[in-house]
């Protein structure tokens, strides 16, 4: 940090300052926090790396046992009353007016009037030895329930979809921080030198709401963010070589742009273009070893079938695998999104008796299919897996007419 | 004449007063048995349950307000001493924890008028009440060992993270640092600390950098004894690494799967003092003496999928 502060101090003219006022912004945070920081006189954790390796691994401030995570994230928010929350008493008060007491200077979205209560759809059985409650609609789950850690006590003040993505991914509803896992490779880096130490697979009929940044970098080097990999084609744009391109060629070509951006690095001083050149290094060495990770199809017809993985046919099932497969290459954080949560009936896709039966179904056997895949790997015992959403649902439904 | 008769009596009822007022006090009346009569001075012995584990929920609730400088209704529970000698009501351990007073108000709900701690502050967990319930009930006893309460509810297990200080963490890490700067500096990926606070290594084989080979295992030689966790998934790792392996006295965890090191070799892991988890090939499972890992409180875990 003090290296990159000292170089970009040297460098900056005022008209360089004014030029790059994108970074106004952190730069006044830096002015403001660093001082402050320095002050408090407390041991600040040291996070510099050298500049062209901004994904060199940091250990971390406490031993762990966690070396990776994998995080599936259900975009729209799958109804926990369905799934791992059972609510017994509910059941007898379904289709009873909500009380008052209930209602009372609160705000949910799409409710007006006074709404009647609505009990769990689907059976709950316990499992396992902790004897957890989970619903008929993850049959495949239930044989890890002693595996699983249930945290129902999570809490967000937002109540649409976009900005509770965001609070959960940055900490802040507002845009503009770093995503977890750009936090997380930031302050440990990642073993695998040759992928990103950040990379995100979707899923569903389109992208979370939240959008880009919610695997983005905010305030910190853009060399930590998550990148996305595409279901489709190359799962990086670009990856392989246009046709005609063989790869001495494209290292010439890289040679050249290095050449040219170490030449706009001596004049400009700014550490994004080192972060760039790192990035194309990195992209380069990618295009061997990424090509292998995005292979499913390298897979066994038995592991394929576990999964429910089709090969060329993006779907949620496919990410999990792939998720196994990067988790193997030590990739420090794989995000999954899976879009289409959102059960509460605006059409058939919607609803908790159709749309929500079907994206059950649809991560059920891959999530099973992971974890015992792991655990075959010996990867389990290392390996976070988190699945979890941004909102909760409340158990009201809808007054007519609305 | 009448003077000196007069003094005698002045002085005579006024020792009278003092003797009365200090036997009002408990804390008067131990003093003087303890200073004119020799009696043994009252306090908890440093193995008994009250130190280990009465005075912590006394600090933990009491204190703030039962303390030397402030000692609401006169009570003090800042020791053994101070909690006998009760406060302004009298005796307030009793005989029993039936008549105890503390006790009851401690078990008073949480919105009660005398309810101890007072509305608004942290509440003792049931199994600290029945930790004080059982002292009481042997007697409020300042010697009685931990031997005498079998049946008390297990001690909270709390979880301590120290804070991160460079100075000390280089002078546990300085034997050993240039041995690890050294090697670092060969394999920038393999070779990394546990933690900043720690001073033990972590050796991982990773696919994408230079292969853990035997020829690397000589060259670890030097750090052997503060190598923690061995990483050697999949690595070409042959049984002629095993006499460096069992050299590592702190190794607490060893990932062994899709390595050639035989069964034998795999066996002789159990000698590793610290060791408490291997990760195996399933393959090589039905050659390994599964209970003798056990007894030595090792766990296996096997792994079935190598090589992919």
């Amino acid at each position: 940090m003090k290296d990159f502060l000292y170089q970009q101090l040297q460098q900056q003219t005022r008209r360089e300052f004014l030029q790059g006022s994108g970074r106004l912004l952190s730069s006044a945070f830096l002015a403001s926090a660093a001082p402050a920081a320095l002050l408090a006189g407390e041991h600040k954790l040291d996070f510099s790396r050298p500049m062209s390796q901004p994904l060199a691994p940091l250990p971390p401030q406490y031993p762990s046992k966690v070396k990776r995570v994998i995080y599936m994230h259900m975009a729209g928010a799958p109804s926990q009353l369905e799934l791992f929350d059972y609510k017994p008493e509910l059941a007898k008060y379904d289709g009873k007016l909500c009380p008052d007491a209930f209602l009372e200077g609160k705000r949910f979205a799409f409710i007006s009037g006074r709404p009647s209560l609505l009990g769990p759809q689907y059976s709950f059985k316990q499992h396992g030895d902790s004897g957890a409650w989970i619903s008929d609609r993850l049959p495949h789950l239930h044989k890890h329930a002693d595996e699983l850690c249930f945290i129902k006590s999570m809490h967000t003040d937002q109540f649409n979809h976009a900005p509770a993505q965001i609070l959960a991914h940055t900490g802040h509803a507002l845009s503009g921080h770093p995503s977890i896992g750009a936090w997380t490779t930031y302050g440990l880096g990642s073993m695998n030198q040759n992928l990103p130490g950040y990379m995100v697979l979707v899923s569903g009929s389109r992208d979370p709401d939240g959008g880009k940044q919610l695997w983005g970098s905010g305030f910190l080097p853009s060399a930590y963010q998550g990148v996305r990999c595409r279901s489709q084609g190359d799962p990086i744009l670009y990856l392989s070589n246009p046709e005609n391109v063989s790869r001495s060629m494209r290292r010439l070509v890289l040679d050249g742009l290095k050449q040219m951006n170490q030449q706009q690095y001596q004049t400009e001083g700014d550490p994004e273009t080192l972060t760039r050149i790192a990035q194309y290094e990195m992209a380069y060495r990618m295009q061997l070893e990424a090509s292998d990770a995005f292979a499913i199809e390298q897979e066994s017809a038995k592991t394929l079938a576990a999964y429910g993985a089709q090969p060329g046919q993006p779907s949620f099932a496919n990410n999990c695998l792939l998720a196994r497969r990067l988790a193997e290459k030590d990739v420090r954080f794989i995000q999954l999104f899976d879009y289409g949560w959102d059960s509460h009936g605006s059409n058939k896709n919607e609803a908790l008796d159709h749309g929500f039966v079907d994206k059950c179904r649809q991560i059920d056997q891959p999530i099973s299919a992971l974890l015992d895949d792991l655990k075959a790997r010996g990867l389990f015992e290392d390996t976070l897996v988190i699945w979890g959403e941004s909102l909760a649902a409340h158990r009201c439904r809808k007054t007519e007419g609305v | 004449m009448t003077r000196k008769r007069y003094f005698t009596i002045v002085a005579f009822l006024s020792l009278l007063l003092l003797s009365v007022i200090i036997s009002q006090q408990p804390a008067g009346l131990q003093w003087t048995k303890e200073t004119l009569f020799g009696q043994a001075k009252l306090q908890a012995t440093p193995d008994s349950f009250y130190q280990h584990r009465v005075d912590e929920i006394f600090v933990r609730y009491c204190v703030d307000c039962h303390n030397e400088n402030k000692a609401k209704g006169k009570l003090r529970l800042d020791s053994f001493r101070q909690a006998v000698f009760g406060g302004r009501s009298g005796d307030v351990l009793g005989k029993n924890s039936t008549t105890s007073l503390l006790l009851a108000r401690m078990q008073l709900p949480a919105d009660n008028r005398l309810a101890m701690p007072p509305l608004g502050r942290k509440r003792q967990t049931k199994d600290e009440l029945k930790v004080i319930q059982m002292w009481l009930d042997k007697g409020a006893s300042g010697s009685l060992t931990r031997a005498a309460f079998a049946t008390a509810p297990e001690k909270q297990k709390i979880i301590e993270l120290n804070p991160y200080q460079p100075e000390q963490i280089a002078k546990k890490r300085a034997p050993f640092a240039k041995q690890v700067a050294k090697l670092q500096k060969k394999y920038p990926l393999n070779v990394q600390y546990l933690a900043r606070t720690s001073h033990l290594i972590e050796i991982t084989h990773i696919s994408s950098a230079p292969a853990m080979t035997d020829q690397s295992f000589t060259e670890l030689d030097r750090v052997l004894p503060v190598v923690a966790r061995l990483n050697l998934r999949n690595a070409p790792v042959t049984d002629q690494s095993l006499p460096y392996i069992l050299n590592m006295r702190s190794l607490t965890y060893i990932n062994i799967s899709g390595t050639a090191l035989s069964a034998p070799s795999i066996q002789q892991l159990i000698h590793l003092p610290m060791l408490k988890r291997i990760l195996v090939s399933e393959r090589l499972l039905q050659e390994l003496d599964l209970q003798k890992f056990q007894q030595a409180g090792i766990i296996l875990e096997s792994v079935y999928y190598e090589n992919s």
